[in-house]
């Protein structure tokens, strides 16, 4: 996945990670293969919770507004236009039916590609520096979705 | 934004917890609807980070 490596286009909000941030570049203790797997799971598991938080607080009339200014497939605009169009700037629309060809997995893909490059989450580098500092704080957000990737 | 309609739903709990979840629908049927509503959601992004993180890992892009 896109993410960002140490100065983010947002800050991450967490003080585990913003400490991560500066220390990630320095040299890592080793995992081993099966710690990698888990631990990219859970990365996993943890930036959905991020997105998907971010995706349920918008509006219907923002996610409409998103889903229709990102046609599928499309590539991600500028974390500052996408911004725009995000929960804390809200945008004046008019309430209109997505299409019945907009599948729930389509729209959800259009607008979390967009949330994601907006929020710059932290790379798995940083966020493992960050986990292992705090992991029940991480732990707690996970729903288990990482254990079927194991 | 979506239209809606009524779906219905057979699942295996725990007997607590079923017993719990009959409560909800019957109190606050709208909750369980959001409560799912979340969890598809959930499920969706992970699943598509987890594709792209694939194509990622294969291709070489990602350490």
């Amino acid at each position: 996945m896109r993410a960002a490596s140490g100065g983010g286009p947002m800050p991450v909000g967490d003080r585990h990670l913003e400490q991560a941030i500066g220390s990630s570049d320095s040299v890592l203790p080793a995992w081993s293969a099966e710690d990698d797997r888990t631990l990219r799971a859970k990365y996993l598991d943890w930036c959905s919770a991020r997105l998907a938080e971010r995706f349920l607080a918008m509006t219907p009339e923002q996610i409409y507004r998103l889903a229709q200014e990102t046609p599928s497939g499309a590539r991600s605009k500028p974390a500052g236009a996408v911004e725009a169009s995000l929960p804390d700037s809200p945008v004046a629309v008019n309430p209109v039916s997505l299409s019945e060809s907009d599948s729930f997995p389509e729209i959800v893909e259009r607008i979390t590609r967009e949330i994601e490059t907006a929020m710059g989450l932290p790379d798995f580098e940083t966020w493992v520096v960050a986990y292992r500092a705090s992991p029940d704080q991480y732990e707690e957000e996970m729903l288990g979705f990482w254990r079927d990737r194991l | 934004m979506w239209e809606t309609r009524a779906v219905e739903l057979h699942v295996q709990l725990p007997r607590p917890v079923a017993a719990e979840v009959e409560e909800v629908q019957r109190n606050d049927p709208e909750m369980l609807s959001r409560m799912l509503f979340y969890a598809m959601t959930r499920r969706r992004i992970f699943d598509r980070l987890a594709a792209e993180s694939d194509v990622e890992r294969a291709e070489g892009r990602s350490p």
